[in-house]
């Protein structure tokens, strides 16, 4: 039996349980954010509307820029500032993803998108968004499955977790619904 | 060799690999079996061949009776013969804003593949939906 776990990252981590959303928003939870700016929070919405993350202190990674920092790095700020991604631990980053499996598998050729909720190679619509996998120095501007984020293969486990920061900009006024993010790979 | 106990055709998509010396591998049974906190069948299959020098000579996906087959290295049909042989399972996950669907496996395909000097034969069947099969050929990248 092979499983996916979503969570965001907090003092307490809140899975992402079906009908869950990620919420990217402004200042605060259901807050909007500026055209063209990227999110200030991240929470976990329920199927009803409701913030599940509430009592935990998520996680927030904006980006700030794309190759801005030191030795053109990609900067992001996750609360102390403006900060070369690199500089970002794996509890700091916005996602832990886990994949579980009954036996020890490998994972190989894991990659990480957004799409436009209907078909993976088509990019969010209205929405600009970018990611980067912990430890890497650069943003990824990850929008359809042809432009995805590569992740690193993990030894036999059988847990294997993915850390991974997400920031994402409204192209234009309104709630950006046709986006969903996906993870994909394969173990043997 | 070990005779194979189970129903080889039950729903669940299983690898069947035969080896160089005669035996067949069949994941989920007998030296393949999957248990929890052990090394997947597949991984316990490579470490298998390894200690006794062996080869796979052929692979097949069995899955509600229906039996996909990879070119042997004594191909049925003739042809090409593989150089070597290789098996994962595909699997993606979503979360998302909109139509959530269940975010623990939103996609899963078993694929074997055949190997060649230049270029791989991947055959694919989804195991969520109707079971149904593709094949895929691809050039194999020149590592720079």
């Amino acid at each position: 039996m092979a499983t996916f776990t979503w969570y965001l990252q907090g003092d307490s981590n809140t899975e992402l349980e079906d009908a869950d959303k990620l919420q990217l928003a402004g200042a605060a939870f259901d807050a909007a954010i500026t055209v063209s700016e990227y999110q200030d929070t991240t929470h976990v919405e329920s199927s009803v509307g409701a913030d599940d993350s509430v009592g935990d202190n998520p996680k927030n990674v904006k980006f700030i820029s794309a190759a801005g920092g030191g030795g053109g790095d990609s900067q992001a700020d996750w609360g102390d500032g403006t900060e070369d991604i690199d500089a970002i631990t794996e509890a700091e980053c916005t996602l832990k993803i886990n994949f579980a499996h009954g036996s020890s598998v490998i994972t190989e050729n894991a990659i990480f998108y957004a799409y436009d909720g209907s078909t993976t190679t088509e990019v969010p619509t209205g929405v600009t968004f970018q990611c980067f996998e912990q430890g890497d120095i650069v943003f990824t501007n990850a929008e359809g499955s042809a432009a995805a984020l590569s992740l690193e293969d993990n030894t036999t486990d059988t847990s294997h977790d993915f850390f991974i920061g997400v920031s994402a900009s409204p192209e234009s006024v309104g709630l950006k619904e046709a986006f969903k993010l996906r993870i994909e790979l394969t173990y043997s | 060799m070990n005779e194979v106990k189970v129903n080889i055709f039950s729903n669940a998509a299983r690898w069947f690999a035969s080896l160089s010396n005669g035996e067949n591998a069949v994941e989920g049974t007998g030296k393949f079996e999957e248990i929890a906190g052990e090394l997947s069948p597949w991984q316990k299959l490579a470490a298998y061949i390894k200690e006794k020098k062996l080869t796979i000579t052929g692979m097949q996906i069995r899955i509600d009776g229906r039996v996909y087959t990879l070119p042997s290295v004594e191909p049925k049909f003739g042809g090409e013969v593989p150089k070597s042989y290789k098996y994962f399972r595909k699997i993606a996950g979503d979360i998302g804003s909109d139509n959530p669907t269940d975010i623990e496996v939103a996609e899963l395909h078993i694929c074997i593949q055949a190997v060649y000097s230049t270029f791989v034969v991947s055959l694919w069947v989804d195991e969520l939906g109707h079971k149904d099969c593709w094949v895929s050929v691809d050039k194999i990248k020149k590592e720079s």
